[in-house]
């Protein structure tokens, strides 16, 4: 039931996990917290579409997976960033970050990043 | 917080898991991660005050649904597989479950050999069949392919709108005059077909051969005619050269190079080989076997080559490109205009006009007035190409019929595979698999029937095709393709019906679309009855009208007739020079009736003319046919009945010259009282003495046309003799004696002129032959799929047989409900063929100016025949069923 588009969630849904992950290391369903929380609860990514995107993204090389069994929960599969993950993470910043200033003049907003 | 007992969170989830595990791109790692979030989904749930069964609902549709996983796992699957190395174990594993499905294909296959062998012999024959027409179809639209600059050559014909009609050739010059005026032209070539054989000698041997042509030297620069031997640049340059066919070459010369060899003629005195060249291929509209320089021609008949308003040669101009035609064909009127303003009108009143033909248009696309040779039609290509679609389908029939037939056995298979957790797509695979199967085997058994039926095809077809010209790769690559399309087609409709089956449907028995599947056999069987009952009459008729052709009364007495050709100079100057005394010699035999000695005779007859009726009140010419060399003897030889007027008389002194016409030559003419006017042709006058009775002096395709025939006894070159039956024999062995005696040495050439009308009919002798073979090919596969699916039938309704059997059925009562079920799609077949068959055998016949009448005993004959060929293949499994012991037939289950 997310008000944002597909194709916008499509194009921005590896570029949020990399950053995510870029914080510390998560497991699905972590993430799909996350996003809602950040999102106010605009993006609500399903399970079905986040793994085979977090899968793909392994097979890439840009994150790494591995089995983690605490005292007292259940076992998850966490994800973590790899350096060649962060390198991507960079790239994705610096486009988004174009992206974000030509809206960002285009709307008369002031431009607030540094 | 309150649970709904009966919901055990548990067994859901496991039920869950081991569903997204029937995945194969899902691993079990994957389903770990997956059950992990989905509990987590669910333990949040449950805190935020669901029951268990409404959290697992929600997590459920959180997580996605079915289809949506499968697909998004998909796409990253071979991504997957790659980075992990996982590919050769998905490769063998796929290797794994093709084998699979051959192994049970095969199975299947053999424990239903009946099935198996029905189809896979229904197929290969309908395979064969398509495939030897359509490599028969082939050959035809390869006709001139063989020249490179094909697509750039176009023939000039000249065209009379006057009468309407087109001639093939044109004047000797109009070609280099068009080369000329067009610049689009960037050359022409021409051929003048050298009539009747010629005698070439060699030292003391002589080669009789026709098929030769004079020819441009530019031929080689237009066509594509390659020479082993000689220079292109000059072999046809200078007078008194020849080019001989390699064939040709080979039987005078044998292995040595002939080039500079001299060699003697009648006609042309001594010609100098200058060229060999490759043999022609038979898929040229124009074949010859040996050319004479052009430049001999012109110096043997000089003159000759400025007459503007004889078409007899055959002209091709090499355009620079193809699209250059529609410039050239604007600019010919103006040409033709001009060109032909200045030639003499006597012969014809109207000024012709000049325009192209494609060259690769011309075999099967042109059927002008004095064609170098008959050439094919592409509506016969577009009827072969039909019946070689339609056996193909009536085999393709038999593969859905059977197949689908055996649903309702194989549908417990399918609910039992369904149910042991088989997906729709791997059942698809398994049925592909096995129709598949038997497509390839249908192919290599239709090789094998290919090979077996081609002596015969040739035969048929008129053909000479070699087995190699199946073993190419683009013919075997087509057969194997058209097989596994076959298959694939054929294969489709059962393997989507079977396995949409709902398990708990196909368990029960029958499936739920028993009843439609039934419904489409009927259609399907009515279909193939269609279509053969179609074929049977279309047979029927063309039979018909070949009898109504070879017994139709022709005005003339074509039997016992013997052609003798005189084209040897020396003979035919002997003749010519007495011909009362060799008529008389040959007379004297008991076994000869009558001699004529002439120029032409029915069936090779006659070029157009216009003449003129002195003192008729508009004087002015019409177009008629005529023989302008026959003798006294004409008639009586060839039993010629008079309308009017007397025949050609000794007696009378003023016959010297003189006319004999036609009643549509009298009407034509318009005369009131045509008899002893005098007729004009080319400035010279003789009367008309009498009135024949029309005769088809043509073939039957044309009504007959105004003929006029004059009298010049010594002027012909044929002896046409009429000859006892019985001693038909012992008149040939005098007839060369005869001629012997005159010339020793001499081959005697002869045909009877029954056989030479006969040839008229060749394409229509051709088309009998083909639609009578194929059409019982046709039946006889249909046959052999109703064969099956009476045993299916049969077999299906085994109980019910019993049943009625026991409660008091008569035998021949029980076999007549199995056969008439058959019977009434027969029938329905049948109203649905007879009128398209009416409607288009009416149009074959009418190609024919005379022809037999379609009569409803033709309809009745094949409906006739369709139903007893049913009847008899149905009936073996119906009175098989209706015998059977019920007491075997109830006990069984």
């Amino acid at each position: 039931m997310s008000a944002t588009s597909k194709s916008m969630t499509g194009a921005s849904a590896q570029a949020i996990v990399l950053s995510i992950l870029g914080r510390r290391e998560s497991y699905g369903y972590e993430i799909i917290k996350e996003v809602d929380r950040l999102s106010d609860g605009a993006i609500e990514w399903a399970a079905g579409s986040l793994y085979p995107l977090l899968h793909r993204m392994k097979a890439d090389g840009l994150v790494e997976s591995f089995w983690v069994e605490k005292e007292g929960e259940r076992r998850r599969r966490y994800y973590r960033i790899t350096e060649k993950g962060r390198k991507a993470l960079a790239a994705e910043k610096k486009e988004w970050l174009v992206v974000h200033n030509i809206l960002a003049q285009l709307w008369g907003l002031q431009p607030s990043l540094t | 917080m309150k649970n709904d007992a009966r919901f055990n969170l548990e067994a859901a989830i496991a039920s869950w898991r081991s569903f997204v595990l029937s995945k194969r791109t899902i691993s079990p790692d994957d389903a770990d991660e997956l059950e992990s979030h989905l509990r987590d989904e669910v333990d949040d749930l449950v805190a935020q005050g669901m029951d268990h069964k409404a959290a697992f609902d929600t997590a459920m549709e959180r997580v996605g649904t079915r289809d949506v996983i499968e697909s998004a796992y998909d796409r990253v699957y071979w991504k997957k597989l790659r980075a992990e190395g996982g590919l050769l174990d998905e490769f063998q594993r796929r290797c794994a479950m093709l084998k699979n499905y051959v192994k049970v294909a095969l199975r299947n296959l053999r424990r239903h050999l009946g099935f198996t062998f029905i189809n896979v012999v229904g197929l290969a024959l309908g395979l064969a069949c398509y495939l030897l027409i359509m490599q028969f179809v082939q050959h035809e639209r390869s006709y001139d392919r063989h020249h490179e600059r094909a697509e750039r050559i176009f023939r000039v014909t000249t065209d009379y709108a006057s009468d309407g009609r087109h001639w093939a050739a044109t004047s000797p010059p109009v070609g280099p005059a068009m080369a000329e005026a067009l610049p689009e032209i960037e050359e022409v070539a021409r051929f003048l077909p050298i009539t009747g054989d010629v005698v070439l000698r060699r030292e003391d041997r002589q080669f009789e051969h026709s098929g030769g042509v004079y020819a441009d030297s530019s031929v080689f620069d237009v066509f594509s005619v390659r020479l082993l031997h000689g220079d292109a640049e000059t072999a046809l340059a200078a007078p008194h050269t020849i080019v001989l066919s390699q064939r040709l070459a080979r039987t005078i010369f044998g292995d040595a190079d002939p080039v500079g060899e001299t060699l003697t003629s009648y006609v042309w005195e001594s010609v100098t080989v200058t060229g060999v060249m490759e043999d022609l291929p038979t898929t040229t509209h124009l074949p010859f076997d040996f050319m004479v320089s052009m430049a001999t021609f012109n110096e043997r008949w000089p003159g000759a080559a400025q007459l503007r308003r004889w078409e007899r040669f055959y002209t091709y101009v090499l355009l620079h490109s193809p699209s250059a035609r529609e410039p050239v064909e604007q600019k010919l009127s103006a040409f033709a205009a001009s060109f032909f303003a200045g030639a003499a009108q006597e012969r014809d009143p109207s000024a012709p006009g000049l325009s192209l033909q494609p060259l690769l248009d011309i075999h099967l696309q042109s059927h002008l007035e004095g064609e170098y040779r008959p050439n094919g039609d592409i509506r016969y290509v577009y009827i072969f190409g039909a019946i070689a679609l339609f056996v193909l389908l009536i085999a393709c029939v038999n593969f859905i019929n059977l197949s689908t037939a055996r649903a309702a056995e194989r549908s417990r298979e399918v609910g039992v595979r369904k149910a042991l957790g088989a997906d729709r797509g791997r059942l698809v695979g398994q049925f592909l698999g096995e129709s598949v199967l038997l497509a390839l085997m249908a192919v290599l058994l239709a090789l094998v029937v290919v090979l077996a039926g081609l002596p015969l095809f040739n035969r048929l077809a008129g053909t000479s095709f070699s087995m190699s010209a199946f073993f190419t790769p683009t013919w075997l690559g087509s057969f194997l393709g058209i097989g596994l399309l076959t298959g694939l087609a054929s294969g489709m409709y059962p393997a989507l019906a079977l396995s949409a089956f709902r398990p708990t449907e196909a368990l029960r028995g029958y499936g739920a679309k028993a009843g439609r599947t039934a419904a489409l056999r009927k259609g399907l069987v009515t279909f193939q009855f269609a279509i053969s009952v179609f074929l049977i009459i279309a047979t029927a008729v063309i039979y018909r009208q070949f009898q109504y052709i070879h017994e139709k009364p022709l005005g003339f007495d074509r039997d016992q007739v013997v052609v003798v050709k005189l084209n040897l100079g020396d003979i035919l100057d002997t003749v010519r020079a007495n011909p009362e005394t060799i008529k008389r010699e040959l007379k004297q035999h008991p076994a000869i009736h009558q001699a004529s000695l002439a120029y032409t005779y029915p069936g090779a007859c006659c070029g157009i003319e216009a003449v003129r009726l002195d003192g008729s009140a508009d004087a002015e010419a019409v177009k008629v046919r005529m023989a302008s060399a026959v003798d006294h003897d004409y008639l009586a030889t060839l039993g010629i009945s008079l309308a009017a007027g007397r025949d050609f008389s000794r007696a009378a002194p003023a016959d010297t010259t003189a006319w004999l016409i036609n009643r549509a030559a009298a009407r034509h003419l318009g005369a009131d009282e045509p008899l002893g006017s005098l007729l004009r042709w080319r400035g010279f006058a003789a009367p008309i003495v009498g009135i024949m009775e029309d005769f088809h002096f043509a073939s039957l395709h044309n009504a007959v046309e105004p003929l006029v025939v004059l009298l010049r006894p010594s002027a012909g070159d044929l002896l046409l003799v009429r000859v006892r039956a019985e001693e038909a024999e012992a008149a040939l062995q005098h007839i060369e004696n005869q001629l012997a005696r005159i010339l020793p040495g001499q081959a005697f050439r002869y045909a009877f002129l029954n056989d030479e009308l006969r040839l008229h009919y060749a394409a229509e002798d051709q088309l009998r032959d083909i639609a009578a073979v194929f059409s019982a090919l046709a039946i006889l596969i249909a046959c052999l799929g109703l064969f099956g699916l009476a045993a299916f039938t049969a077999q299906q309704r085994t109980k019910e047989i019993g049943i009625r059997k026991v409660l008091g059925a008569p035998v021949s009562g029980i076999a007549l409900l199995l056969a008439g079920d058959f019977l009434k799609l027969v029938a329905v077949a049948f109203i649905i063929s007879a009128p398209v068959a009416y409607v288009v055998m009416n149009a074959w016949l009418d190609a024919f100016a005379y022809h037999a009448e379609l009569s409803t005993l033709i309809f009745v004959i094949a409906g006739g025949l369709a139903l007893m060929v049913a009847l008899l293949t149905v009936s073996y499994h119906a009175a098989r069923a209706a015998l059977a012991d019920p007491v075997s037939s109830l006990r069984y289950e």
